[in-house]
Formats: C-alpha cells, sequence, structure tokens
C-alpha cells in the first residue's frame, strides 16, 4: 500500500510517500513505520499519551468514521497521514 | 450597475469573470472571523476586490508579537486598537466602496445568529477549533458557505465547506488538533493560505473556478510540497 505523508512527518521519514507492504490494519501499519523510521516518526505519530497524532485517511476517509486503529487496509489502499494545523 | 470608476478600479479582474462577476461581488457580504495572520490576508484581498460589504471579527488588541504575520495592524496599534477596528480603519482608506463593519467580541452560541445574519460566505481564520465547529455548525444551519484554513510553522491546509454538497469541518476534523498558546508560524505561511482563501470566497460567488469542495490542499513551504487530499 501506498502511505503519503505530509510536514512534520515527512520531515521525519525523510520521504513524501512510502510503499508498505503485508499491514492488515492501521495498528500494524503505525507500528511497521515506527520499526523502520525509528524515534523521529514515533514522536511525530503518537503524542505522550500514547494517542495518535493527527488524522489517518484510507482512501479519503478518515479512520475515525471507520473502525480507527482497527481499520482493515488491503495492498491497493492509499493512506494520508496529516497532522493538521490548528493556528489562524 | 457598476459606475465608470468601479469599471476602471477592476479592469484587470473583469477580465477573468466579467461584468458580471464584479456586480455579485460588489452585492456579496462576508464575514471574515478571526483578523489575525490568516484574517490580515483575506480582508485585504477582499475590500481590494471589492466585495460589497466585509464584516470583521476579533475581540483582540494587536500584541508585538503579532506584527510578523498579522499585516492589517501595525506599530501604533499595538495594546490600543482593537483588530477588527484596526483593520477597518486601513481597509476603509484602501478602498472606500467596500462598507466595512467591524465587531469588538468573540463568536458565542447565543451571539452568532445576530452577528452573522445576512452573511453569503464565512471565512475561518480562527486560531481555535472550538470556535470553528461554531461556525461549522452555524454554516450548516443556515446554509452558507464556510472557506477554512489553518496553519502552523511553514504549513497549513485549507478547504471549503459548503452545506449539503460537503463533508462538515467536523466531519474532516474529528479531533481538533491541541491548542498550543504559543505556536510557529511565519508570516508569509499565513499570507500564501489566507490568500488562496480569499480566492476561494471570490471563485464562490463568482462562481468562477472551481472551489476546493471536499478537497484538502496542503501546503508545506519547508517542502514546496503543495498537495490536495480528495475527503470521501
Amino acid at each position: 500500500m501506498k502511505v503519503k505523508v505530509y510536514t512534520t512527518l515527512r520531515e521525519a521519514i525523510g520521504k513524501r510517500e512510502i510503499e508498505v507492504h503485508g499491514a492488515r490494519t492501521i495498528r500494524e501499519l503505525i507500528n511497521i513505520i515506527i520499526e523502520q523510521y525509528g524515534e523521529k516518526a514515533k514522536n511525530e505519530l503518537i503524542d505522550e499519551n500514547g494517542e495518535i497524532n493527527g488524522m489517518i485517511l484510507v482512501n479519503g476517509h478518515n479512520i475515525l468514521h471507520l473502525q480507527g486503529l482497527d481499520t482493515q487496509l488491503k495492498d491497493d489502499d492509499v493512506i494520508h497521514i496529516f497532522p493538521p494545523a490548528g493556528g489562524g | 450597475m457598476l459606475s465608470e470608476k468601479e469599471l476602471e478600479r477592476y479592469d484587470r479582474q473583469i477580465r477573468i469573470f466579467g461584468i458580471e462577476g464584479q456586480e455579485k461581488l460588489k452585492k456579496a457580504k462576508v464575514a471574515v472571523v478571526g483578523i489575525g495572520g490568516l484574517g490580515s490576508p483575506v480582508a485585504y484581498y477582499l475590500t481590494a476586490a471589492g466585495i460589497g460589504e466585509i464584516l470583521l471579527i476579533d475581540e483582540q488588541i494587536p500584541e508585538l508579537s503579532n506584527l510578523n504575520r498579522q499585516i492589517l495592524h501595525w506599530e501604533e496599534d499595538l495594546d490600543k486598537t482593537p483588530k477588527s477596528l484596526s483593520a477597518k480603519r486601513k481597509l476603509e482608506k484602501l478602498n472606500s466602496d467596500v462598507k466595512i463593519e467591524a465587531f469588538v467580541g468573540k463568536l458565542t452560541r447565543e451571539n452568532i445568529e445576530d452577528v452573522l445574519k445576512d452573511v453569503d460566505v464565512i471565512v475561518d481564520c480562527l486560531d481555535n477549533f472550538e470556535t470553528r465547529y461554531l461556525l461549522d455548525e452555524f454554516a450548516h444551519k443556515k446554509g452558507v458557505p464556510l472557506v477554512h484554513a489553518a496553519v502552523e510553522g511553514l504549513h497549513g491546509q485549507a478547504t471549503t465547506i459548503i452545506p449539503e454538497k460537503t463533508k462538515s469541518l467536523r466531519e474532516i476534523f474529528p479531533i481538533p488538533p491541541k491548542k498550543k498558546e504559543k505556536f510557529p508560524i511565519l508570516g508569509a505561511t499565513a499570507g500564501v493560505m489566507g490568500t488562496i482563501q480569499a480566492a476561494e470566497v471570490i471563485k464562490l460567488i463568482t462562481g468562477c473556478g472551481e472551489p476546493l469542495a471536499n478537497k484538502l490542499l496542503v501546503i508545506d513551504l519547508a517542502h514546496n510540497a503543495f498537495e490536495i487530499i480528495e475527503l470521501k
């Protein structure tokens, strides 16, 4: 599956887009990314309370409207991980 | 009807959307909610473009650390003139054809219907999601489009909410990003995102082009990235 990352996460990973294989759920995908890209990626993905930082979309659908971290993934899915800004 | 002077003043943009488009701008009333980093360029460009009526909403007074990005407020306004009044004074000098109204206060569940009555488009230039959700609810209740943007550091996002046609802001961002008391921000980032919001408003009113409906525009100036995420 294709994972597109933005802004601060892009900086941590060093790429705009990565190809990940074998993740069955979003939870597994996050673990694979953290395994491959280490502490910096982890700090961007997970906040101090262990919650996911930012929004995750699977084929344009926010996982919070699907099954959250248990949302099932297929190999042809496109995942966007995006930390929304809040300032004005 | 546009006067000779107006035809000349707006000539370069009438070449884009015609006299009819310019007349639509003249008849429109737009609310800019938050006159800070985003609200400054939004209000500047909407005033320059000849929107008929602009309502500026903000309750704060400019502080020194605002001036790197809030370009409608100057040293002379520091710790003195509320932002909506400070902006009104300059915008009236920029374009005396535009009726500029200022509301010095915070939008609340109690006053929102009254403050935003008769508005055709709302521009979200706020710094917090609590009030953004309030605008979102109002926009859907009244069928008024809402142009969203938010910024941080060198990046930002924008999308346009059109009731009955797009997702609500709350659906797109069910969990607000954590509010930071002092967040990093470059003036140019707010300038880019605010200018996009102003263009969105003008596109909505004139019918020209294609608004960011169900599309999230993400701009990352650090990596020269301009990307659209299709929201489903």
